[in-house]
């Protein structure tokens, strides 16, 4: 039987009268590269803001881990291993790049250490950790360059690496190809499967299906808040009601170019 | 002859500016970080120079003790300060962001900081009356000669210790891991909160440095000019916004060339055109100046967005 890392179970949510989710429920299996696509308005990013914390679900429960999440904050969340990338870059522009890796570390920091006056000269200030990890990702650290300078795909990367630093058993990812090139796109799938490797169960929201198609192997669908698939990636073409969200544009599932 | 006393009013300046640049790293840090305009700087300033004086001159509160050694009571006077720094933190900055999830797209907090800035000051006036009162210390006529210049050593040591106060306080936010989640909340605190960072708890921490840039700055005045009032707040509070403007806002080394600058202005103003004329030189300076460089001699187009 495989494990479940996070278990959604009748999650509903409503803004002002409008219902964004209702009734949704799936599992991610630990270990997988889960997807969670749908049209615009579905409510892919509200579920992820119902998942991290920020929204607190009307009914229903989030469990992570097998612990039930209500109640607790976004920032404890991260403590306990679920970490998220956003839709509009969140990085710190006017901070470097090793800065802005270090900021992921922060979840792990208790509050009495981050006083200590000598602190980045020990081995403990985790520079060399931001240092290996965007090494063995093959980011250079683009010294003396604050990170609004850099390129969209490198800050893209830049802020999964973020997301990494806060030791996640869980990645959200939403939209990470969003406004990539074909090129760029494919530099961060092989960027994601190597994060998968590492052991990081991903749970990405993204509208590029060549991309979807080529990462990941378990999929859920939206419509109108609504759940309308769940299922390996594979059987996604066959499925009917998938079909009809998509009004008929097949070409959106099928990746050629990937 | 006529050189050389103006050297002597530049060396005054200088030294005058030691008092003006903790204040003006006060109001940057809190522009910078939280883009709060904290108007109660002034009164903080204000609070440790009265609380010092009043436990020197009469002791403790209920006659719990005699007078306190000057330098002992200084020293509470500036944890008072930061005391109050953090009930203004409580009542303005906390109260807005639990109630409105932003404490800066208001304009009320500047308006609470104001309230208490008048609170504080009518209660030591309630306290104390309006007298200037003296603040004896042992540094008096302490004075080095140098080719003819009178330079006051307390006055340098104040100037090198503001300096190094500050110098510090940029080591702070550079080198440690609670300047790094400062900048961070600087420039976006919702995805500071995002990463993990405790933005309740290290927000206060803001307030304790305002708290203790107020009180030192008060104390060094205390000890330099032997006097305190009810007022030494409104001197030293609109100068010192004004050398946090010219240095340019968020900038902390721009606030110690600000306060040079204005203490520079000050005394070579009052040697020139006599002593009303020195708020007016100070702000025309100012209004100068952002005419040509909006943001301040060290201030970026980012206001105060994790520049230090």
């Amino acid at each position: 039987m495989s494990e479940f890392i996070l278990k959604l179970s009748n999650i509903s949510k409503s803004f002002g009268g409008v219902k964004v989710l209702e009734n949704v429920s799936f599992d991610v299996e630990k270990g997988s590269r889960h997807a969670l696509i749908g049209p615009n308005g579905a409510g892919k990013t509200t579920l992820f803001n119902v998942i991290s914390g920020i929204h607190d679900p009307e009914k229903g429960t989030v469990y992570f881990k097998g612990k039930d999440l209500r109640g607790v904050p976004s920032r404890k969340r991260i403590h306990k291993g679920l970490s998220r990338s956003f839709q509009n870059i969140r990085l710190m522009p006017h901070l470097s790049v090793l800065e802005n890796v270090m900021l992921g570390q922060h979840s792990r920091i208790d509050f009495v250490d981050m006083f200590k006056p000598l602190d980045f000269l020990s081995k403990s200030s985790g520079k060399g950790e931001a240092i290996e990890t965007l090494k063995s990702f093959g980011i250079d650290l683009h010294k003396g360059q604050t990170v609004s300078s850099l390129p969209y795909g490198i800050r893209k990367k830049i802020e999964v690496v973020r997301a990494l630093m806060a030791k996640p058993s869980l990645l959200l990812l939403d939209e990470p190809a969003a406004g990539l090139n074909t090129a760029e796109t494919k530099k961060l799938r092989d960027f994601l499967k190597e994060v998968s490797r590492r052991g990081i169960t991903l749970l990405l929201v993204d509208h590029d299906m060549p991309f979807v198609n080529s990462l990941c192997n378990q999929v859920s669908v939206m419509n109108f808040g609504q759940l309308i698939y769940d299922g390996p990636i594979s059987e996604l073409k066959n499925d009917r009601k998938v079909l009809e969200a998509y009004l008929g544009s097949e070409n959106n599932l099928e990746g050629s170019n990937a | 002859m006529f050189f050389e006393q103006v050297l002597q009013q530049i060396i005054n300046g200088l030294m005058l500016g030691s008092i003006y640049i903790s204040v003006a790293v006060a109001f940057t840090l809190a522009i910078g970080i939280l883009n709060f305009l904290n108007f109660t700087i002034p009164a903080l300033y204000m609070f440790a120079g009265m609380v010092g004086w009043s436990l020197s001159h009469y002791g403790l509160p209920f006659g719990l003790s005699g007078p306190i050694k000057w330098w002992f009571a200084l020293f509470i006077g500036i944890n008072c300060a930061i005391l109050a720094s953090l009930l203004v933190e409580r009542f303005t900055y906390r109260y807005f962001k639990m109630k409105h999830g932003d404490a800066t797209e208001h304009a009320i907090p500047l308006v609470s900081s104001l309230g208490f800035l008048l609170i504080f000051e009518y209660l030591i006036l309630i306290a104390h009356g309006s007298d200037t009162r003296g603040f004896s210390t042992p540094f008096t006529n302490l004075d080095w000669r140098v080719a003819g210049f009178i330079i006051s050593i307390p006055q340098l040591i104040s100037l090198i210790l503001s300096i190094l106060i500050v110098a510090a306080l940029s080591y702070l936010l550079i080198r440690t891991k609670v300047g790094r989640a400062l900048r961070a909340i600087a420039e976006n605190p919702d995805a500071a909160t995002l990463m993990g960072i405790d933005v309740d708890r290290i927000v206060p921490v803001v307030f304790i440095l305002i708290g203790f840039l107020c009180g030192v700055s008060a104390s060094i005045f205390a000890i330099n000019y032997h006097e305190v009032s009810p007022y030494m707040g409104d001197h030293v509070g609109t100068k010192a916004i004004a050398a946090m403007v010219i240095g340019g806002l968020g900038s902390v080394w721009g606030a110690i060339a600000g306060g040079l600058i204005v203490g520079l202005s000050e005394t070579l103003s009052i040697y020139f055109f006599g002593a009303s004329s020195a708020q007016i030189t100070v702000w025309s300076l100012l209004l100068l100046l952002v005419v040509f460089k909006p943001t301040g001699l060290f201030g970026h187009n980012a206001i105060g967005k994790g520049k230090f």
